[in-house]
Protein backbone atom coordinates (compact mmCIF):
# COMPACT_ATOMS: atom_id res chain seq x y z
CA UNK A 1 0.00 0.00 0.00
CA UNK A 2 0.71 3.43 -0.94
CA UNK A 3 1.05 5.01 2.16
CA UNK A 4 2.39 9.04 0.43
CA UNK A 5 -0.13 9.23 -1.96
CA UNK A 6 -3.07 7.13 -3.64
CA UNK A 7 -5.26 8.43 -6.49
CA UNK A 8 -8.37 6.49 -5.59
CA UNK A 9 -7.57 7.54 -2.16
CA UNK A 10 -7.33 10.46 -2.85
CA UNK A 11 -10.16 11.20 -4.85
CA UNK A 12 -12.78 9.39 -2.22
CA UNK A 13 -11.26 12.07 0.18
CA UNK A 14 -11.73 14.80 -1.87
CA UNK A 15 -15.39 13.45 -2.82
CA UNK A 16 -15.81 13.07 0.89
CA UNK A 17 -14.64 16.56 1.49
CA UNK A 18 -16.79 17.95 -1.04
CA UNK A 19 -20.27 16.40 0.05
CA UNK A 20 -19.51 17.13 3.60
CA UNK A 21 -18.44 20.99 3.15
CA UNK A 22 -21.10 21.89 0.03
CA UNK A 23 -23.65 23.38 2.23
CA UNK A 24 -20.65 25.40 3.68
CA UNK A 25 -19.15 26.06 0.56
CA UNK A 26 -22.43 27.10 -1.17
CA UNK A 27 -23.61 29.87 1.68
CA UNK A 28 -20.08 31.28 1.35
CA UNK A 29 -20.37 31.94 -2.74
CA UNK A 30 -23.82 33.53 -1.79
CA UNK A 31 -21.75 35.92 0.18
CA UNK A 32 -19.31 36.40 -1.71
CA UNK A 33 -21.59 37.12 -4.84
CA UNK A 34 -23.47 39.80 -2.30
CA UNK A 35 -20.30 41.15 -0.61
CA UNK A 36 -18.92 41.86 -4.74
CA UNK A 37 -22.51 42.87 -5.64
CA UNK A 38 -22.31 46.06 -2.71
CA UNK A 39 -18.84 47.01 -3.28
CA UNK A 40 -19.36 46.83 -6.72
CA UNK A 41 -22.67 48.42 -6.47
CA UNK A 42 -21.49 51.27 -4.23
CA UNK A 43 -19.28 52.54 -6.61
CA UNK A 44 -21.29 52.63 -9.75
CA UNK A 45 -23.90 54.22 -8.03
CA UNK A 46 -21.60 56.97 -6.36
CA UNK A 47 -19.60 57.18 -9.64
CA UNK A 48 -22.49 58.44 -11.31
CA UNK A 49 -22.84 54.95 -12.92
CA UNK A 50 -19.19 54.89 -14.00
CA UNK A 51 -17.20 52.02 -13.47
CA UNK A 52 -13.92 52.30 -15.20
CA UNK A 53 -11.51 49.52 -15.71
CA UNK A 54 -9.23 50.33 -12.85
CA UNK A 55 -11.77 50.63 -10.23
CA UNK A 56 -13.02 47.30 -11.82
CA UNK A 57 -9.60 46.32 -11.54
CA UNK A 58 -8.77 47.48 -7.65
CA UNK A 59 -12.42 45.75 -6.65
CA UNK A 60 -11.07 42.54 -8.15
CA UNK A 61 -7.78 42.57 -5.80
CA UNK A 62 -9.59 43.42 -2.54
CA UNK A 63 -12.35 40.59 -3.08
CA UNK A 64 -9.57 38.29 -3.88
CA UNK A 65 -7.25 39.28 -1.09
CA UNK A 66 -10.01 39.51 1.09
CA UNK A 67 -12.20 37.04 0.76
CA UNK A 68 -9.37 34.18 -0.31
CA UNK A 69 -7.82 35.34 3.38
CA UNK A 70 -10.58 34.72 5.37
CA UNK A 71 -11.64 32.19 3.01
CA UNK A 72 -7.92 30.30 3.39
CA UNK A 73 -8.36 30.71 7.40
CA UNK A 74 -11.30 28.56 7.86
CA UNK A 75 -10.13 26.11 5.29
CA UNK A 76 -8.41 23.88 8.79
CA UNK A 77 -10.82 24.97 11.20
CA UNK A 78 -11.51 21.52 11.74
CA UNK A 79 -7.98 20.99 13.48
CA UNK A 80 -9.12 23.57 16.24
CA UNK A 81 -11.77 21.71 17.06
CA UNK A 82 -10.57 18.49 18.83
CA UNK A 83 -14.19 16.66 18.31
CA UNK A 84 -13.33 17.66 14.86
CA UNK A 85 -9.68 16.95 14.34
CA UNK A 86 -10.09 13.54 15.87
CA UNK A 87 -12.41 12.43 12.97
CA UNK A 88 -9.79 14.25 10.43
CA UNK A 89 -6.97 12.82 11.63
CA UNK A 90 -7.55 9.57 12.46
CA UNK A 91 -9.20 8.69 8.48
CA UNK A 92 -7.34 6.76 6.91
CA UNK A 93 -5.82 8.61 4.17
CA UNK A 94 -2.60 10.07 4.39
CA UNK A 95 -0.92 13.92 5.56
CA UNK A 96 -0.04 14.50 1.58
CA UNK A 97 -3.59 14.27 0.60
CA UNK A 98 -5.33 15.30 3.38
CA UNK A 99 -3.12 18.81 2.64
CA UNK A 100 -3.87 18.83 -1.02
CA UNK A 101 -7.61 18.92 -1.21
CA UNK A 102 -7.63 21.44 1.21
CA UNK A 103 -5.12 23.51 -1.11
CA UNK A 104 -6.97 22.51 -4.38
CA UNK A 105 -10.35 23.56 -2.27
CA UNK A 106 -8.28 27.32 -0.93
CA UNK A 107 -6.57 27.78 -3.51
CA UNK A 108 -7.33 26.12 -7.09
CA UNK A 109 -11.15 25.90 -6.74
CA UNK A 110 -11.45 29.42 -4.82
CA UNK A 111 -9.79 31.56 -7.92
CA UNK A 112 -12.10 29.59 -10.36
CA UNK A 113 -15.21 30.60 -8.09
CA UNK A 114 -13.79 34.10 -7.45
CA UNK A 115 -13.49 34.81 -10.95
CA UNK A 116 -16.71 33.52 -11.68
CA UNK A 117 -18.49 35.10 -9.25
CA UNK A 118 -16.90 38.57 -9.94
CA UNK A 119 -17.51 38.57 -14.05
CA UNK A 120 -21.35 37.87 -13.08
CA UNK A 121 -21.71 40.32 -10.64
CA UNK A 122 -19.35 42.82 -12.67
CA UNK A 123 -21.70 42.63 -15.81
CA UNK A 124 -24.73 42.49 -14.02
CA UNK A 125 -23.56 45.97 -12.74
CA UNK A 126 -22.38 47.36 -15.95
CA UNK A 127 -25.48 46.05 -17.80
CA UNK A 128 -28.13 47.96 -15.28
CA UNK A 129 -25.26 50.88 -14.62
CA UNK A 130 -26.42 53.88 -16.82
CA UNK A 131 -22.99 56.39 -17.61
CA UNK A 132 -22.49 59.14 -19.54
CA UNK A 133 -22.86 58.58 -23.06
CA UNK A 134 -19.78 59.24 -23.84
CA UNK A 135 -17.91 57.34 -21.03
CA UNK A 136 -19.66 53.65 -21.98
CA UNK A 137 -18.48 51.42 -19.23
CA UNK A 138 -16.39 48.07 -20.68
CA UNK A 139 -16.26 44.60 -18.51
CA UNK A 140 -12.19 44.23 -17.74
CA UNK A 141 -10.34 41.15 -18.57
CA UNK A 142 -8.19 40.47 -15.42
CA UNK A 143 -5.90 38.97 -17.54
CA UNK A 144 -4.93 41.81 -19.17
CA UNK A 145 -1.03 42.56 -18.41
CA UNK A 146 -2.16 46.17 -18.80
CA UNK A 147 -4.63 46.39 -15.73
CA UNK A 148 -3.42 45.75 -12.28
CA UNK A 149 -5.71 42.97 -11.65
CA UNK A 150 -2.80 40.47 -12.34
CA UNK A 151 -1.26 41.44 -9.27
CA UNK A 152 -4.24 39.91 -7.41
CA UNK A 153 -3.43 36.92 -7.86
CA UNK A 154 0.49 37.19 -6.44
CA UNK A 155 -1.13 38.96 -3.29
CA UNK A 156 -3.52 36.27 -2.92
CA UNK A 157 -0.85 33.59 -3.53
CA UNK A 158 1.30 35.34 -0.46
CA UNK A 159 -2.21 35.56 2.08
CA UNK A 160 -3.01 31.89 0.77
CA UNK A 161 0.56 30.81 1.93
CA UNK A 162 -0.12 32.64 4.99
CA UNK A 163 -3.49 31.95 5.63
CA UNK A 164 -3.26 28.23 5.35
CA UNK A 165 -0.11 28.18 7.76
CA UNK A 166 -1.92 30.09 10.33
CA UNK A 167 -5.12 28.45 10.06
CA UNK A 168 -3.11 24.71 10.80
CA UNK A 169 -1.18 26.49 13.77
CA UNK A 170 -2.91 28.37 14.98
CA UNK A 171 -6.16 26.80 17.06
CA UNK A 172 -8.43 29.27 17.68
CA UNK A 173 -9.52 32.91 16.19
CA UNK A 174 -6.83 31.70 12.70
CA UNK A 175 -7.62 34.65 10.68
CA UNK A 176 -7.54 37.37 13.45
CA UNK A 177 -3.88 35.49 14.50
CA UNK A 178 -2.32 35.01 10.82
CA UNK A 179 -3.45 38.64 10.26
CA UNK A 180 -1.91 40.09 13.43
CA UNK A 181 1.71 37.70 12.67
CA UNK A 182 1.61 38.95 9.11
CA UNK A 183 1.08 42.45 9.93
CA UNK A 184 3.73 42.67 12.63
CA UNK A 185 5.97 40.52 9.88
CA UNK A 186 5.34 43.51 7.38
CA UNK A 187 5.79 46.25 10.06
CA UNK A 188 9.56 44.15 11.52
CA UNK A 189 10.53 44.18 8.01
CA UNK A 190 9.90 47.94 6.97
CA UNK A 191 11.87 49.10 9.72
CA UNK A 192 14.83 46.81 9.16
CA UNK A 193 14.75 47.49 5.54
CA UNK A 194 16.06 50.95 5.81
CA UNK A 195 19.37 49.97 8.33
CA UNK A 196 20.02 47.40 5.94
CA UNK A 197 20.13 49.41 2.96
CA UNK A 198 22.54 51.53 4.58
CA UNK A 199 24.50 48.93 5.89
CA UNK A 200 24.67 47.05 2.68
CA UNK A 201 25.27 50.20 0.20
CA UNK A 202 26.99 52.65 2.63
CA UNK A 203 24.69 55.95 1.71
CA UNK A 204 23.10 57.55 4.51
CA UNK A 205 20.49 59.71 2.34
CA UNK A 206 19.25 56.15 0.57
CA UNK A 207 15.90 55.38 1.41
CA UNK A 208 13.58 52.36 0.19
CA UNK A 209 10.54 50.44 0.25
CA UNK A 210 11.32 46.72 0.30
CA UNK A 211 10.13 44.61 -2.66
CA UNK A 212 9.44 48.04 -4.54
CA UNK A 213 11.74 51.26 -5.09
CA UNK A 214 14.67 53.06 -3.47
CA UNK A 215 14.95 56.54 -3.57
CA UNK A 216 17.76 59.34 -3.03
CA UNK A 217 17.47 62.41 -1.26
CA UNK A 218 19.60 65.35 -1.20
CA UNK A 219 18.81 68.94 0.24
CA UNK A 220 15.37 69.86 -2.01
CA UNK A 221 16.68 67.26 -5.22
CA UNK A 222 14.96 63.53 -5.32
CA UNK A 223 15.67 60.63 -7.30
CA UNK A 224 13.39 57.95 -7.61
CA UNK A 225 15.71 54.39 -8.13
CA UNK A 226 13.12 51.87 -9.47
CA UNK A 227 14.06 48.58 -9.97
CA UNK A 228 15.13 46.80 -13.01
CA UNK A 229 13.10 44.22 -14.83
CA UNK A 230 15.72 41.63 -13.89
CA UNK A 231 15.16 42.62 -9.98
CA UNK A 232 11.21 42.36 -10.22
CA UNK A 233 11.81 39.11 -11.90
CA UNK A 234 14.00 38.59 -8.36
CA UNK A 235 11.31 39.68 -6.15
CA UNK A 236 8.83 37.35 -8.47
CA UNK A 237 11.08 34.67 -7.62
CA UNK A 238 11.31 35.29 -3.98
CA UNK A 239 8.08 35.96 -3.55
CA UNK A 240 7.34 32.39 -5.10
CA UNK A 241 9.72 31.01 -2.74
CA UNK A 242 8.32 32.13 0.02
CA UNK A 243 5.01 30.76 -0.83
CA UNK A 244 6.30 27.66 -1.09
CA UNK A 245 7.69 27.70 1.72
CA UNK A 246 4.87 28.49 3.72
CA UNK A 247 2.85 25.81 2.08
CA UNK A 248 5.77 22.95 2.94
CA UNK A 249 5.64 24.61 6.23
CA UNK A 250 1.54 24.08 6.88
CA UNK A 251 1.86 20.47 5.62
CA UNK A 252 4.53 19.72 7.60
CA UNK A 253 2.65 21.20 10.64
CA UNK A 254 -0.48 18.97 9.80
CA UNK A 255 1.75 16.06 10.17
CA UNK A 256 2.41 17.20 13.43
CA UNK A 257 -0.22 18.59 14.64
CA UNK A 258 -1.55 16.48 17.88
CA UNK A 259 -4.96 17.11 19.70
CA UNK B 1 -1.16 -6.18 18.31
CA UNK B 2 0.01 -3.24 20.70
CA UNK B 3 3.11 -2.44 21.64
CA UNK B 4 3.57 0.33 24.60
CA UNK B 5 7.55 0.60 25.37
CA UNK B 6 8.76 2.98 28.14
CA UNK B 7 6.34 5.65 27.17
CA UNK B 8 6.54 9.18 28.59
CA UNK B 9 4.09 11.59 28.15
CA UNK B 10 2.50 14.38 29.50
CA UNK B 11 1.34 17.95 28.68
CA UNK B 12 4.01 21.02 29.65
CA UNK B 13 4.76 20.17 32.20
CA UNK B 14 3.12 17.83 33.62
CA UNK B 15 3.89 14.21 33.29
CA UNK B 16 1.18 11.62 32.98
CA UNK B 17 3.32 8.60 31.79
CA UNK B 18 6.58 7.34 33.07
CA UNK B 19 7.90 4.23 30.91
CA UNK B 20 4.76 3.08 30.79
CA UNK B 21 4.89 -0.63 29.43
CA UNK B 22 1.92 -2.36 27.87
CA UNK B 23 1.35 -5.20 25.53
CA UNK B 24 -2.58 -5.68 24.35
CA UNK B 25 -3.12 -9.28 22.06
CA UNK B 26 -6.34 -9.79 20.06
CA UNK B 27 -9.15 -11.47 20.57
CA UNK B 28 -9.91 -9.39 23.84
CA UNK B 29 -12.15 -6.77 25.71
CA UNK B 30 -9.93 -4.54 27.48
CA UNK B 31 -11.59 -2.20 30.09
CA UNK B 32 -9.12 0.73 30.60
CA UNK B 33 -9.80 1.92 34.55
CA UNK B 34 -7.83 5.16 35.95
CA UNK B 35 -9.10 7.79 38.12
CA UNK B 36 -10.33 11.10 36.65
CA UNK B 37 -6.87 13.08 34.99
CA UNK B 38 -5.16 9.52 35.06
CA UNK B 39 -4.67 10.28 31.30
CA UNK B 40 -7.14 7.25 30.03
CA UNK B 41 -8.24 9.37 27.09
CA UNK B 42 -4.55 10.27 26.66
CA UNK B 43 -3.34 6.97 26.51
CA UNK B 44 -5.55 5.91 24.06
CA UNK B 45 -4.38 9.03 22.36
CA UNK B 46 -1.28 7.78 21.94
CA UNK B 47 -2.58 4.68 20.99
CA UNK B 48 -4.22 5.97 18.01
CA UNK B 49 -1.62 8.12 16.80
CA UNK B 50 -3.34 11.34 18.13
CA UNK B 51 -0.55 12.96 20.02
CA UNK B 52 3.27 11.41 20.02
CA UNK B 53 5.44 10.40 23.02
CA UNK B 54 7.86 12.22 24.50
CA UNK B 55 10.15 9.19 24.88
CA UNK B 56 9.61 5.17 24.28
CA UNK B 57 7.07 4.29 21.14
CA UNK B 58 4.09 2.94 20.53
CA UNK B 59 3.49 0.57 17.77
CA UNK B 60 -0.17 -1.22 16.18
CA UNK B 61 0.58 -4.15 14.44
CA UNK B 62 4.18 -3.35 13.92
CA UNK B 63 3.10 0.02 13.19
CA UNK B 64 4.39 3.02 14.63
CA UNK B 65 0.93 5.03 15.58
CA UNK B 66 2.64 8.23 15.52
CA UNK B 67 3.52 8.12 11.63
CA UNK B 68 -0.66 8.29 11.11
CA UNK B 69 -0.10 6.15 7.70
CA UNK B 70 -3.01 5.23 6.12
CA UNK B 71 -2.00 1.61 6.58
CA UNK B 72 -2.16 1.89 10.22
CA UNK B 73 -5.36 3.96 10.56
CA UNK B 74 -7.13 1.87 8.25
CA UNK B 75 -7.25 -0.96 10.79
CA UNK B 76 -7.82 1.06 13.76
CA UNK B 77 -11.08 2.81 14.40
CA UNK B 78 -11.14 5.59 17.10
CA UNK B 79 -14.62 6.58 19.23
CA UNK B 80 -13.94 9.49 21.28
CA UNK B 81 -15.52 10.78 23.75
CA UNK B 82 -17.26 13.67 22.35
CA UNK B 83 -18.35 13.26 18.85
CA UNK B 84 -18.25 14.85 15.70
CA UNK B 85 -20.54 14.18 12.91
CA UNK B 86 -21.12 16.17 9.43
CA UNK B 87 -24.21 17.46 8.40
CA UNK B 88 -25.05 14.19 6.24
CA UNK B 89 -27.54 11.07 7.01
CA UNK B 90 -26.37 8.04 8.19
CA UNK B 91 -26.59 6.38 4.98
CA UNK B 92 -24.70 9.02 3.20
CA UNK B 93 -21.79 9.29 5.97
CA UNK B 94 -21.45 5.43 5.82
CA UNK B 95 -21.35 6.28 1.69
CA UNK B 96 -18.58 8.63 2.00
CA UNK B 97 -16.41 7.23 4.57
CA UNK B 98 -16.59 3.34 4.37
CA UNK B 99 -14.45 3.03 1.50
CA UNK B 100 -11.89 4.22 3.64
CA UNK B 101 -12.24 1.01 5.62
CA UNK B 102 -11.25 -2.24 3.27
CA UNK B 103 -13.45 -4.23 5.78
CA UNK B 104 -16.49 -2.32 6.53
CA UNK B 105 -19.67 -4.19 6.45
CA UNK B 106 -22.38 -2.11 5.07
CA UNK B 107 -25.01 -4.70 6.01
CA UNK B 108 -23.43 -4.88 9.79
CA UNK B 109 -24.06 -1.02 10.18
CA UNK B 110 -27.49 -0.79 9.31
CA UNK B 111 -28.42 -3.95 11.39
CA UNK B 112 -26.75 -2.34 14.66
CA UNK B 113 -28.41 1.10 13.70
CA UNK B 114 -31.48 -0.33 13.72
CA UNK B 115 -30.83 -2.53 16.75
CA UNK B 116 -29.50 1.13 18.86
CA UNK B 117 -32.99 2.54 16.86
CA UNK B 118 -31.37 5.51 15.17
CA UNK B 119 -32.93 6.74 11.83
CA UNK B 120 -30.65 6.29 8.85
CA UNK B 121 -32.35 9.24 6.97
CA UNK B 122 -32.00 11.89 9.89
CA UNK B 123 -29.76 14.51 9.70
CA UNK B 124 -26.77 13.56 12.31
CA UNK B 125 -26.60 16.42 13.29
CA UNK B 126 -30.02 16.63 14.31
CA UNK B 127 -29.33 13.93 16.44
CA UNK B 128 -29.77 13.93 19.89
CA UNK B 129 -26.05 13.57 21.48
CA UNK B 130 -26.45 10.08 22.41
CA UNK B 131 -27.92 8.96 19.23
CA UNK B 132 -24.68 10.53 17.15
CA UNK B 133 -22.64 8.79 19.97
CA UNK B 134 -24.75 5.29 18.90
CA UNK B 135 -24.05 6.32 14.84
CA UNK B 136 -20.11 6.32 15.32
CA UNK B 137 -20.13 3.20 18.09
CA UNK B 138 -22.02 1.33 14.78
CA UNK B 139 -20.07 3.00 12.44
CA UNK B 140 -16.48 1.70 14.47
CA UNK B 141 -18.01 -1.75 14.71
CA UNK B 142 -18.83 -2.00 11.46
CA UNK B 143 -15.41 -1.05 10.10
CA UNK B 144 -14.11 -4.21 11.22
CA UNK B 145 -11.08 -2.78 11.97
CA UNK B 146 -8.43 -5.11 13.55
CA UNK B 147 -8.52 -2.34 16.96
CA UNK B 148 -11.22 -0.59 18.17
CA UNK B 149 -10.75 2.15 20.41
CA UNK B 150 -13.62 3.99 22.54
CA UNK B 151 -13.08 6.55 24.78
CA UNK B 152 -15.97 6.64 27.55
CA UNK B 153 -18.67 5.16 24.91
CA UNK B 154 -21.49 4.81 27.36
CA UNK B 155 -21.41 8.34 28.12
CA UNK B 156 -24.75 9.69 27.21
CA UNK B 157 -26.33 6.58 26.40
CA UNK B 158 -29.89 5.80 28.49
CA UNK B 159 -29.50 2.49 30.67
CA UNK B 160 -31.24 0.13 27.83
CA UNK B 161 -28.85 1.57 25.64
CA UNK B 162 -26.16 0.68 27.48
CA UNK B 163 -27.33 -3.22 27.51
CA UNK B 164 -27.66 -3.17 24.22
CA UNK B 165 -24.14 -1.91 23.82
CA UNK B 166 -22.43 -4.37 25.51
CA UNK B 167 -24.82 -7.22 23.68
CA UNK B 168 -23.00 -5.64 20.10
CA UNK B 169 -20.11 -5.22 21.66
CA UNK B 170 -19.75 -8.67 22.72
CA UNK B 171 -21.17 -9.67 19.63
CA UNK B 172 -18.16 -7.90 17.53
CA UNK B 173 -15.71 -9.28 19.15
CA UNK B 174 -13.80 -11.90 16.85
CA UNK B 175 -10.15 -13.38 17.25
CA UNK B 176 -8.70 -10.77 15.52
CA UNK B 177 -9.50 -7.95 17.05
CA UNK B 178 -9.29 -6.33 20.14
CA UNK B 179 -11.32 -3.91 21.49
CA UNK B 180 -9.75 -1.49 23.84
CA UNK B 181 -12.62 0.76 26.11
CA UNK B 182 -12.29 3.29 28.46
CA UNK B 183 -14.24 4.32 31.17
CA UNK B 184 -14.89 5.60 34.71
CA UNK B 185 -18.21 4.43 35.49
CA UNK B 186 -16.77 0.82 36.21
CA UNK B 187 -20.25 -1.08 36.26
CA UNK B 188 -20.95 -0.43 32.54
CA UNK B 189 -18.00 -2.62 31.95
CA UNK B 190 -19.55 -5.20 33.74
CA UNK B 191 -20.05 -8.58 31.75
CA UNK B 192 -18.46 -7.11 29.10
CA UNK B 193 -14.72 -6.91 29.42
CA UNK B 194 -12.59 -9.99 29.89
CA UNK B 195 -9.40 -8.38 30.75
CA UNK B 196 -8.98 -5.16 32.84
CA UNK B 197 -6.07 -2.63 32.54
CA UNK B 198 -5.57 -0.16 35.69
CA UNK B 199 -3.85 2.95 34.68
CA UNK B 200 -2.56 4.63 37.92
CA UNK B 201 0.24 6.68 39.33
CA UNK B 202 1.67 7.37 35.69
CA UNK B 203 1.96 3.74 35.23
CA UNK B 204 -0.44 0.60 34.26
CA UNK B 205 -0.68 -0.98 37.38
CA UNK B 206 -2.61 -3.68 36.27
CA UNK B 207 -3.23 -5.47 33.16
CA UNK B 208 -5.05 -8.89 33.71
CA UNK B 209 -7.68 -10.93 32.34
CA UNK B 210 -10.75 -11.56 34.60
CA UNK B 211 -10.17 -15.02 34.94
CA UNK B 212 -6.24 -14.57 36.03
CA UNK B 213 -7.89 -11.73 38.92
CA UNK B 214 -10.69 -13.98 39.53
CA UNK B 215 -7.71 -17.35 40.06
CA UNK B 216 -5.72 -15.13 43.18
CA UNK B 217 -7.73 -13.26 44.58
CA UNK B 218 -11.40 -13.33 46.04
CA UNK B 219 -14.50 -11.19 46.75
CA UNK B 220 -17.00 -11.94 49.37
CA UNK B 221 -19.01 -10.53 52.20
CA UNK B 222 -17.46 -11.26 55.51
CA UNK B 223 -17.97 -10.52 59.09
CA UNK B 224 -17.15 -6.63 59.95
CA UNK B 225 -15.50 -8.49 63.02
CA UNK B 226 -13.25 -10.13 60.24
CA UNK B 227 -9.68 -8.69 60.09
CA UNK B 228 -8.16 -11.18 57.10
CA UNK B 229 -8.69 -9.43 53.98
CA UNK B 230 -6.60 -7.24 51.48
CA UNK B 231 -9.03 -4.40 50.77
CA UNK B 232 -12.22 -3.91 52.32
CA UNK B 233 -15.27 -1.58 52.23
CA UNK B 234 -18.43 -1.37 54.64
CA UNK B 235 -21.55 -2.59 53.10
CA UNK B 236 -24.93 -3.78 53.72
CA UNK B 237 -24.70 -7.00 54.73
CA UNK B 238 -20.75 -6.92 56.03
CA UNK B 239 -17.60 -5.83 54.70
CA UNK B 240 -17.19 -6.33 51.06
CA UNK B 241 -13.77 -8.05 50.82
CA UNK B 242 -10.78 -8.54 48.82
CA UNK B 243 -9.17 -11.65 50.29
CA UNK B 244 -6.25 -14.14 49.03
CA UNK B 245 -7.85 -16.96 46.41
CA UNK B 246 -5.91 -19.78 48.33
CA UNK B 247 -8.15 -22.57 46.97
CA UNK B 248 -8.86 -21.55 43.67
CA UNK B 249 -12.46 -21.60 43.97
CA UNK B 250 -14.38 -19.74 41.18
CA UNK B 251 -15.68 -16.18 41.83
CA UNK B 252 -16.61 -13.05 40.03
CA UNK B 253 -13.96 -10.14 39.97
CA UNK B 254 -15.83 -7.16 41.73
CA UNK B 255 -14.07 -4.53 39.32
CA UNK B 256 -15.63 -1.38 41.77
CA UNK B 257 -14.14 -3.09 44.50
CA UNK B 258 -10.95 -4.03 42.51
CA UNK B 259 -10.80 -0.66 41.06
CA UNK B 260 -10.79 1.01 44.66
CA UNK B 261 -8.40 -0.86 46.36
CA UNK B 262 -5.74 -0.44 43.94
CA UNK B 263 -6.36 3.55 43.64
CA UNK B 264 -5.60 3.68 47.29
CA UNK B 265 -2.15 1.99 46.39
CA UNK B 266 -2.93 -1.29 48.17
CA UNK B 267 0.56 -2.78 47.20
CA UNK B 268 -0.34 -6.05 48.79
CA UNK B 269 -3.08 -6.62 46.28
CA UNK B 270 -1.00 -5.27 43.35
CA UNK B 271 2.11 -7.37 44.01
CA UNK B 272 -0.24 -10.74 44.41
CA UNK B 273 -1.68 -9.90 41.28
CA UNK B 274 1.20 -9.09 39.18
CA UNK B 275 3.43 -11.66 41.41
CA UNK B 276 4.86 -14.32 38.22
CA UNK B 277 4.65 -17.74 37.39
CA UNK B 278 0.41 -17.71 37.54
CA UNK B 279 0.29 -17.09 34.20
Amino acid sequence: MNNIFNLKRFMLLFKKHSLEHAKTNLLSTAVLAGIAAALMGFAAYTGGGRLPLQLQSIMFIYLIAGAGGIFTSLTFTELGNKRKATGVLTLPASHLEKFLVSWIYSYIIFQLVLIGVFYVVDWAIISVSVPPVHEPNKLINIFDTDQRALVGFLIFAIFHAFAIWGAIFFEKMHFIKTAFVFFIYIIVFAIINEPLLHLVTGVKDLHGVAYAQAYYIEGKNYWNIPPTDSMQNTNLVIIGIVVVVFWVSAFFRLKEKEI
Amino acid sequence: MIKISQLTFGYGKQKLFDNLNLTLQPGHIYGLLGMNGAGKSTLLKNIAGLVFPWAGTCTVNGISSDKRLPSFLQELFFVPEEVYLPAVNAKQFADSTAHFYPKFDHGQYITILKEFDVPTDKLLTKLSFGQQKKVIIAFGLSTNTSLLVMDEPTNGLDIPSKTQFRKIIAAALTENRCIIISTHQVRDLDNLIDAVLVLHNQQIVVAKSLDEIAERISFSIIPTTGTDYIYAEEGMMGLNAITENNDNSYNKVDMELLFNAIITNNTQLIDILNKPGHE
